[in-house]
């Protein structure tokens, strides 16, 4: 038997658990993103990885019909619509307020677009509520689940979100 | 020449009392242990061989296997989507065993309302349910989806008795079968056939709306026999859904009644072709016989489709026989494209064949039939020349599964016939990984049941060799890129699985069911460990020879996880116990780094360890041979003079043994290293692996040196190693290539890199 395509890298014991018995068979949709809080920097670096026709068929969904995620024939655009649909897709929060991200850009690996974003200088998050919702592809894929690996100092901790429970919060 | 071998000797003693010294110092007293060496045989793992299975991995004097051979009749019911079967198996006992009762495994009531299947995990409550799983579910009747025996009876057509729990069948003998003896009985069956795509079997339909048709693929559909063995007696351990099949050799008389309209392909050779093809077809089928590099159509799309437009009342049957297989499958429909090709495996012609419903096209009949045959090209050489006439690929939406000469697999195109590089890579994957099953486990024949690895993980192995040959054999295949884009085989792909958390990660040597992820589990992870062990531990000529030994010697026979570990070593005097204890007994990790470099010189005083030790034993250095010393920059007996001095120059105990010992001539050629270097390399991982250091020097050069794994079997956490050179040393990299799946490799180098966060590397991968 040939396990699916869309088993990759990063998959979490999280996410197993929640895979049921036959499943390995099959395909399913899943994101993983690093998120890590940069001491020196005081900012929030977010590394998305995506599988590449999963975001290229939602940005045709949305924008253009022909839109191409396509690393060798990339469409002129395709920054501009990037940007548009993660400042849409992925938030921050710390105490209920909206932490700026800023869309540093896009490289590919494999069949996998990697998103790259970054907070804008954030002050003391000390004792304050984190919440980070991603909910990239989920209007798309109903399977959709988009994992988070949080890294902040000590701190490692790692959520599934799927579409309904897209957001992970935390005290710090 | 005696001279030094006295101070060698000297030395030595002196080393060794100076150890002891130090240690009985400072010593608490521990308790003793067992051998915890690494490098311990596995004794304890491995069974004893015996007269079955030999020390060496091969078959022994006395291997024996059983044999099932069946005559079965089949019927495909496509109105109502049922099968019915009437089969006959004749079972010879050729072990040395009478055996009172006989299993027969009845794989299809995993589907039955009462399955257990379902009720084995114990997860509780998802945190959520996707609608379609949900209604699945808890608001669904359960499909029946179970075998319905109609009856079992013996060769006079007598009722048998038989007992059956879950998908097992015990068929309760008059009396015992004894050794050499043979029995025939008759089980006459039928099922619902379920919709594969719907509820995630092996094998079922695809029901496709636009046309009201189905594509049928049929497998592990009848009784079939259980494996009786000398290692589990009878092999009878539930199918719970995850771990495959155990299946014994034998021959297939297999007819099957579909509609007349359908097209069908199965194990075995086609023994009525006359009767079931059209004289088009046959004229076809001639020329393909022939066509070496273009697959020829049998059945075109256009065909395809006009049938599919009807719906046939009559029926048609096909009659094949298989020898010497483990398994019959098939494959059925009126939607089918259908094409072959002739490819030349040693001195025979196999048929590479493909059938596909239009859903299919444009990527399958461009790129099927040319994986099947590329694959058979690349297994065959690396293990034995494909024993069967043909290799079927068929098209079926979300499959990758396998039976002996027809396997099933994915790899759609959207509707307007567009794909994505991921769909075509991936279908290609697929049939390259499906066609190999033909060789691990149909032929060399493994217990999938207990031992998901040895078919996955061989055939993972070989799919990556595969996919890189076809991608060599067919450029047009891989476009642009420079080669084919395989998934899994290279070591850096394995390493998030092992550096990931050890509470749900389960060795290689683990069941099926009780792994927690079976794709690294038992396709990545040993795929890359062997990848590691042919390119970097044992080299490929040496590697090559013993697996394709491995495979020669089970071909046809029923190997074991020891079989195969001990011909790896048999074959190659490689000692490989530490191998394999490390990467398929343990969840162990590989982690190798470099610690520490210190710089020494030559000098003429002794070093304070040295002095204090002459104190001890009330010698002066007088008493001692002459002897050469080594400082360090911290140290007493150093000085700043020492510095770019030759040996010879700093130690005049040196320069008289080189007068007295060698000729003018052989002193002005010998070597005088002026750099010493004391490396220390560090272990924090588990798995020993060998150490390949990248060594730069000041003049640009680079030296590559791979210390043997044994380097650290007698410390499995640190090992030291003495550069001497006439260069001054500048770096050092463990691993420079990436080829162990080093799980961190921040320890890697020295001087020690200042550690970039990936974010800010991709960062740069952006601006460029």
């Amino acid at each position: 038997m040939q396990l699916n395509k869309h088993f990759k890298n990063g998959i979490l014991t999280a996410m197993i658990l929640l895979v049921s018995s036959f499943s390995t068979e099959h395909k399913f949709y899943l994101s993983v993103s690093e998120v890590n809080f940069n001491e020196e920097k005081a900012t929030f670096e977010i590394i998305g990885r995506y599988f590449i026709d999963d975001v290229q068929e939602v940005l045709q969904m949305r924008y253009e019909n022909n839109l191409s995620l396509d690393p060798e024939q990339l469409s002129p655009k395709i920054d501009f619509y990037l940007e548009r649909y993660f400042s849409q897709k992925f938030d921050l929060r710390l105490n209920g307020q909206k932490v700026i991200l800023n869309y540093v850009g896009k490289t590919f690996k494999g069949d996998q677009v990697i998103i790259l974003l970054q907070s804008t200088t954030v002050e003391n998050t000390e004792g304050k509520r984190l919440e980070i919702e991603n909910k990239v592809l989920m209007e798309l894929f109903e399977e959709q689940k988009n994992l988070i690996h949080l890294r902040m100092s000590n701190l490692k901790k790692s959520a599934v979100l799927i579409s309904g429970n897209s957001v992970f919060k935390l005290m710090l | 020449m005696k001279k030094s071998l006295l101070i060698f000797t000297a030395l030595g003693l002196l080393f060794n009392i100076n150890l002891q010294a130090q240690e009985e110092g400072e010593m608490q007293r521990k308790q003793g242990h067992y051998n915890q060496s690494k490098f311990k045989q596995l004794y304890e793992e491995f069974s004893s061989p015996n007269t079955y299975r030999s020390a060496s991995g091969a078959p022994g004097p006395d291997y024996y296997q059983q044999q099932a051979d069946y005559d079965m009749k089949i019927t495909l019911d496509d109105k109502n989507a049922r099968i019915y079967g009437e089969e006959t198996i004749t079972y010879t006992n050729n072990s040395p065993d009478a055996l009172e009762f006989l299993w027969v495994q009845l794989d299809q009531n995993v589907r039955a309302v009462d399955s257990k299947s379902p009720l084995r995990n114990g997860n509780g409550v998802n945190m959520a349910y996707t609608a379609g799983n949900f209604a699945q579910t808890y608001m669904t009747e359960a499909f029946d989806g179970g075998f319905n025996i109609d009856y079992v009876k013996n060769a006079n057509g007598k009722p048998l008795s038989y007992t059956i729990n879950q998908t097992m069948m015990r068929i309760n003998l008059p009396s015992a079968l004894q050794s050499g003896g043979q029995v025939s009985f008759s089980i006459k069956w039928w099922y619902n056939i379920p919709d594969h795509t719907v509820n995630r079997a092996r094998s079922g339909y695809e029901y496709f709306a636009k046309d009201g048709n189905r594509a049928y693929v049929i497998a592990q559909f009848f009784p079939r026999m259980a494996v009786y063995n000398d290692v589990e007696g009878w092999q009878n351990h539930q199918f719970w859904g995850s771990g495959e099949f155990a299946l014994p050799f034998g021959n297939y008389t297999v007819e099957i009644t579909a509609p007349a309209d359908h097209v069908l392909d199965a194990t075995g050779v086609l023994q009525n072709r006359k009767d079931v093809f059209s004289k088009t077809m046959m004229k076809r089928y001639n020329q393909a016989k022939k066509s070496y590099d273009t697959p020829v159509m049998i059945v075109t799309q256009e065909e395809a489709e006009a049938a599919e437009k009807g719906f046939a009342e009559k029926t048609k049957t096909w009659k094949f026989y298989a020898e010497n297989v483990r398994d019959f499958g098939f494959a059925s429909s009126r939607k089918f494209i259908w094409d072959m090709m002739a490819v030349k495996i040693g001195n025979k012609d196999v048929m590479a064949v493909s059938m596909y419903p239009k859903e299919g096209n444009p990527l399958w009949e461009e790129w099927s039939t040319k994986a099947v045959a590329s694959t058979l090209i690349t297994y065959s050489e690396h293990t034995f020349d494909y024993p069967y006439h043909k290799a079927i690929s068929v098209h079926a939406k979300n499959q990758g599964m396998e039976y002996p000469m027809i396997c099933w697999n994915y790899g759609r195109p959207n509707e307007d016939g567009s794909y994505s590089e991921r769909t075509k890579y991936g279908m290609m994957s697929v049939i390259i990984h499906e066609v190999g099953h033909n060789f691990f486990p149909m032929i060399v024949n493994s217990d999938e049941r207990q031992w998901g690895w040895m078919d996955e993980g061989l055939d993972t192995f070989m799919q990556y060799i595969a996919e890189q040959e076809f991608g060599q054999a067919f450029p047009d295949a891989i476009g642009e890129l420079e080669k084919y884009p395989s998934r899994r085989g290279e070591p850096s792909k394995i390493v998030p699985y092992m550096s990931g958390d050890q509470d749900y990660i389960a060795p290689i040597m683990s069941n099926p069911e009780n792994v927690y992820n079976l794709g690294p589990n038992a396709y990545g992870k040993p795929a890359t460990a062997l990848n590691i062990l042919r390119e970097t531990v044992m080299g490929e000529e040496l590697f090559d020879h013993a697996f394709k030994t491995y495979a020669q010697r089970w071909m046809f026979k029923h190997p074991t996880p020891e079989d195969f570990f001990r011909t790896m070593e048999d074959a190659s005097a490689v000692d490989l116990d530490w191998f394999w204890r490390g990467w398929f007994y343990t969840t162990d990790y590989v982690d190798i780094g470099v610690k520490d470099v210190k710089k020494y010189y030559v000098s003429s005083e002794p070093s304070e360890q040295m002095k204090a030790y002459m104190a001890a034993q009330g010698i002066s250095e007088a008493d001692l041979p002459p002897l050469v010393y080594l400082a360090s920059e911290d140290s007493p007996n150093f000085s700043e003079e020492l510095k770019g001095k030759s040996p010879s120059e700093s130690s005049k105990n040196l320069n008289e043994f080189m007068l007295d010992n060698m000729t003018a001539a052989e002193r002005s050629a010998v070597k005088e290293p002026k750099y010493f270097y004391e490396v220390t390399f560090d272990k924090p991982g588990g798995i020993p692996m060998p150490l390949i250091v990248e060594y730069s020097y000041a003049d640009g050069s680079k030296e590559r040196i791979t210390y043997p794994p044994e380097i650290w079997r007698k410390n499995d956490a640190e090992v030291k190693r003495v550069i001497a050179s006439e260069k001054e040393l500048t770096g050092i990299i463990v691993d420079p290539q990436a080829e162990t799946a080093d799980i961190d490799t921040t320890n890697n180098a020295w001087p020690k890199e200042a550690p970039k966060s990936e974010f800010d590397s991709l960062r740069e991968e952006i601006k460029d």
